[in-house]
């Protein structure tokens, strides 16, 4: 992992104080605090309706906020809206593109309004990169071509921030790879992206820091590899012999443990989750004959809805099911 | 801004098209009538015999002469109602209708202003409201050579121009509520009642005495007021202007509006 240094005075690329947006009913996104470094690529998860296209509209300037402040770059999203879209690009969640006319001319009218140089060259550029034929009317072109074009228009002028919502949905995987080298370029730049995904396997291969959000409020916010560390693995492990004694399940860290019956071929097995450091498990098992042994950490994926599905147990009142 | 303008303009290209080639036809076949007409006293005799409401609404014109003939049937009625529609259409599209089909986040992801957005598309409406104006004004002249009609171009194109910023006032009337509120259908509604409301006020000044010395402020005078025979000089082309600067006020008084609200879908 790169780590970019830069000098204290530059403020932070995104940086959120007490920020709120809510709607008549009281959905919306609740009073948030985060702090995103530039160099950063932040991964913004969380189900439908959680709040992560709420921030990020919110972070363009689209939406006025009902209380705290978000700056971006130094700017302040509401008050300095247009400073703030110079260095932004913007990929929105449910993209609509003019039908009738070419990607060529809509790329051609975005660089107008920016006004830089090379701003055509680098969009011919990544046209390349994503196969995406500019010359179609974009009314001819498919979900995923579409959204080429959309991330063609958030990258074309190589902006300080990219706010991107969804960036791979409706891609291919090759054109999702593509798309995150991308990112991982333009970080390697010094570049800053909050990618807000439903992808939890893109997050987990580009991110430094993820936040998950649900139902308006940031729930947690942390950096990956702490993240993934704190994960839980799924144990298994079949014996030669008769089972071992084992100590408790506690002092070994596992919980959900259960034994399978042995078969002719092969001893019982044990399955189990194991939380935090494998060392007094395996001193455990250092006597006993083992077949198989196999332990799998879990997916990113899996702990977020893990942390859901308890969190929903927990507000229902419901007890927790076990996986 | 003028980037706005453009791309407002291409996207408004095919409707421009099919408005003017629209108008166009319905004024041929007007003329292709003419020659029936052309010289036949009975037909003002039988409109003598028409309540005077109804004579005025068709501008109390000669239909046997060719300026009277077009007056009363393209221009007192059909012309007027027809931009009085495109000026709410294009208008209420412009912003809220765009905004409600989801296709404003782009334009306005740019460092461009949101005012800047509004003025440049309303300034494309203008000149997609003169075009209009003008394409029509040419054809109806084109296609009056065909019957020999005998009409200047001047005084028609004059006419349909100045008719086509009066509706433009509309036009900027629907821009400033869609941009001060997001809702298309409001803002066509606003548009269209008021324009509608402002025609029929108009045709009825006529009639109705209260009504008549109003006349001459309403949006239409300056292109209708003068009747099959008026004339078009400096008066007319300031009024023209007063009508453009209007349409363009509206819109601008909008843009505090437009900047503190949400927008998006």
């Amino acid at each position: 992992m790169t780590t970019h240094q830069f000098p204290a005075a530059l403020p932070p690329a995104i940086e959120l104080h007490g920020l709120s947006k809510l709607f008549r009913g009281g959905a919306g996104l609740h009073p948030l605090e985060l702090q995103i470094e530039r160099g950063e690529i932040f991964g913004f998860l969380g189900p439908n309706g959680a709040g992560k296209t709420t921030t990020l509209r919110t972070l363009m300037g689209f939406l006025r906020p009902t209380s705290g402040s978000a700056r971006v770059l130094g700017h302040d999203v509401w008050h300095e809206r247009e400073a703030v879209h110079a260095l932004v690009g913007y990929l929105p969640g449910e993209l609509t593109l003019p039908a009738a006319e070419t990607a060529a001319q809509v790329f051609g009218e975005a660089a107008r309004q920016r006004g830089a140089a090379g701003v055509v060259a680098n969009a011919k550029m990544l046209c390349e990169r994503l196969e995406l034929d500019p010359t179609r009317k974009i009314g001819t072109l498919s979900k995923g071509n579409k959204q080429k074009v959309g991330l063609v228009l958030a990258l074309m002028h190589a902006p300080e921030v990219l706010l991107l919502d969804e960036p791979t949905d409706g891609l291919d995987p090759l054109a999702q790879d593509t798309v995150l080298t991308l990112l991982q370029e333009a970080q390697a730049e010094g570049r800053t992206v909050l990618l807000s995904s439903h992808m939890l396997a893109e997050v987990e291969r580009v991110a430094q820091r993820v936040g998950i959000v649900r139902a308006g409020r940031l729930v947690r916010a942390e950096r990956l590899d702490h993240l993934i560390a704190g994960l839980p693995s799924h144990l298994t492990v079949t014996f030669r012999g008769p089972a071992p004694t084992l100590p408790s399940e506690s002092a070994l860290g596992l919980t959900d443990l259960y034994w399978q019956a042995p078969t002719v071929s092969q001893g019982p097995t044990l399955r189990a989750t194991l939380t935090g450091e494998p060392n007094p498990l395996l001193r455990a098992l250092a006597g006993a004959e083992v077949a198989y042994f196999r332990l799998e950490r879990a997916s990113l994926e899996e702990a977020f809805l893990n942390d859901y599905r308890s969190q929903n147990a927990v507000q229902s009142g419901q007890e927790e099911p076990h996986a | 801004m003028l980037e706005f303008t453009r791309s407002w303009l291409r996207g408004a290209r095919g409707s421009l098209l099919w408005w003017s080639v629209g108008l166009c036809a319905y004024a041929g076949m007007l003329w292709a009538f003419y020659p029936s007409l052309r010289g036949n006293t009975g037909i003002n005799d039988l409109l003598k015999s028409y309540p005077q409401s109804v004579r005025d609404l068709l501008g109390g014109a000669d239909l046997s002469t060719p300026g009277g003939y077009l007056f009363a049937e393209l221009f007192s009625f059909m012309l007027p109602l027809a931009w009085i529609v495109l000026a709410a259409l294009w208008g209420s599209r412009a912003i809220a209708g765009d905004e409600e089909a989801g296709r404003l986040e782009l334009p306005l992801a740019g460092p461009r202003s949101r005012g800047a957005l509004l003025a440049g598309r309303s300034v494309g409406v203008l000149l997609g409201m003169l075009t209009v104006g003008a394409v029509t004004g040419v054809g109806v002249w084109l296609l009056g050579l065909l019957v020999s009609s005998g009409l200047g171009l001047g005084p028609l194109l004059a006419r349909t121009v100045l008719l086509a910023l009066a509706c433009w006032v509309l036009a900027g009337l629907a821009l400033a509520v869609g941009a001060a509120t997001g809702r298309a259908g409001a803002a066509l509604g606003a548009s269209s009642a008021l324009g509608l409301a402002l025609f029929l006020m108009y045709s009825l000044g006529g009639q109705v005495a209260a009504l008549r010395d109003l006349r001459p402020l309403l949006p239409f005078w300056p292109a209708l007021g003068g009747g099959a025979l008026g004339t078009f000089g400096w008066p007319e082309a300031a009024r023209g202007l007063a009508l453009l600067g209007v349409g363009l006020a509206l819109p601008l008084l909008a843009i505090p509006l437009f900047n503190r609200r949400d927008v998006g879908k």
